[in-house]
């Protein structure tokens, strides 16, 4: 793992995982326990509020996962 | 329950449920459609068709009763089964400060209140409740309606809402005994004895949990839901039986359950619990006469007022100590403000007292009240910044 990532629990929601990507942005993604996802970047102005918030069902994670492992190979 | 002795009734008995039924369909859709909870519905539903009201219901008190008393305990097993026994540990852990803060701040108002309006102290106590616990259905559903659940405040709120409903273990035993109220020394005994089983319900809950998840899950879906109804029954009757409130003892079966069966179980009692919880809410305000209502309207706006300005205090308080800026601190007050459900079973357990009309109607007025300007306020909280942003268009565009 190349960056910290912290994690923190949501009580009757799931878990939120957040680390800092190299430009500086923080993003969080946030695990439902019924395996629903959401990817989250927080906004620059207000550092507890999300400026964009991507909401992924179990097969999109399964999308993005590939296509972020398909990038990583080429 | 005498319901289908005549065939003539239980005709008459099916076609009012039965419409009444769908003008809750009718009102859960249109909450849906503009983003909130349906329960100030139901409440105004249960107004119209409650005697006094403007569709007076011939309800057979009894059948209805039973089938409202149900939808508490569906209720409080659905909150238990949300959370595990980790989250319900580190919740306390981290929402003890908070909670005691919000305790104090979001119970004096409806105590006060009560003592104001002349009531006795058990009604006052109960009052105190109902301003004190926050909607925890309301708070995330707005919380995820507005797209907050990543937010740096969010596990703020969680939190306190954990030990708001871990509070309430404690809370409804206490009040029930006041209520019941046979002296000093005989209340107190009520109160050990309940604590005492309180402690047992909650030591077997957490030591044979997992076993009996484990023993649980292997049913087919139809054999779970019905020992998990079962049980909750059960479990509620016997708290009952030892005047614990038979709520408490239904969150202590949704928390014993975890793992895999908790999710199972979570689903499968959804649907059950929207149904006679819909029945819990109109009962609720069935009972109440339209014109008690009107009477308490004034105080009920002016408790609303401070509950809402109480709850900021403590979104205020909480999100400092956990280094929240401003904004986020606002956003966490107004995600609490409003009230619902818990208010609702607390108020209802002072139907019986002298001032128990009153108690219903403030009740019902604040929850109205809470309920939909809670919601309206969190979307609201986040304005300024919204507004300060958009001096910087590719900004705003994001943010929307």
């Amino acid at each position: 793992m190349s960056s910290d990532i912290e994690e923190t629990l949501l009580p009757g929601v799931g878990v939120r995982h957040e680390f800092t990507t190299a430009s500086g942005e923080r993003v969080a993604l946030v695990t439902h326990r019924t395996g629903r996802r959401e990817l989250a970047v927080y906004d620059r102005d207000d550092p507890d509020a999300c400026r964009t918030v991507l909401h992924l069902s179990e097969d999109d994670t399964t999308t993005l996962g590939e296509l972020l492992g398909l990038s990583l190979g080429s | 329950m005498t319901l289908a002795a005549a065939s003539g009734d239980a005709a008459k008995v099916f076609l009012e449920i039965g419409a009444l039924a769908l003008v809750l369909a009718i009102l859960a859709r249109v909450a849906g459609r503009f983003g909130f909870t349906a329960i100030p519905l139901y409440l105004l539903a249960g107004l119209a068709v409650g005697e006094g009201g403007v569709f007076p219901l011939d309800l057979s008190h009894q059948f209805i009763e039973v089938v409202a008393e149900i939808g508490v305990l569906l209720l409080l097993l659905a909150l238990g089964l949300e959370y595990s026994a980790v989250e319900l540990r580190h919740g306390l852990r981290t929402g003890a400060a908070t909670g005691v803060f919000d305790a104090a701040v979001d119970f004096l108002p409806g105590f006060a209140a009560g003592l104001v309006l002349g009531w006795s102290t058990p009604a006052a106590v109960l009052l105190g409740g109902v301003t004190w616990v926050t909607s925890s259905g309301i708070a995330s559903k707005v919380l995820t309606d507005l797209d907050r659940l990543a937010n740096r405040e969010t596990p703020v709120i969680l939190n306190l809402l954990v030990f708001e409903d871990l509070a309430m273990a404690v809370f409804l035993p206490v009040a029930s005994a006041l209520v019941i109220g046979r002296g000093l020394d005989a209340t107190a005994a009520t109160i050990a004895v309940a604590l005492a089983t309180l402690v047992l319900i909650m030591v077997l809950a957490l030591r044979f949990g997992a076993r009996l998840s484990a023993f649980l899950n292997r049913g087919s879906d139809e054999s779970l839901l019905l020992a998990v109804f079962g049980l909750t029954l059960v479990v509620g009757g016997l708290a009952q039986e030892v005047e614990v409130s038979a709520a408490i003892g239904a969150f202590f079966v949704g928390l014993a359950l975890s793992g895999p069966v908790q999710q199972r179980a979570g689903a499968l009692v959804g649907p059950l619990r929207d149904l006679f919880a819909a029945v819990f809410f109109v009962f609720f305000s069935f009972q109440i006469d339209p014109a008690t209502l009107l009477h308490v309207l004034a105080p009920a706006v002016a408790l609303a007022a401070v509950g809402i300005a109480t709850k900021m205090a403590t979104g205020w308080f909480a999100g400092r100590r956990a280094g929240i800026g401003s904004s986020g601190r606002r956003r966490a007050g107004a995600t609490l403000a409003a009230r619902g459900e818990f208010s609702i079973v607390i108020a209802s357990l002072g139907v019986g007292l002298r001032d128990g009309r009153d108690l219903g109607a403030v009740a019902a007025a604040f929850v109205l009240l809470t309920a939909l300007a809670g919601p309206i306020a969190a979307r609201f909280a986040d304005r300024e910044r919204s507004r300060s942003d958009s001096r910087d268009p590719t900004e705003a565009v994001m943010g929307s």
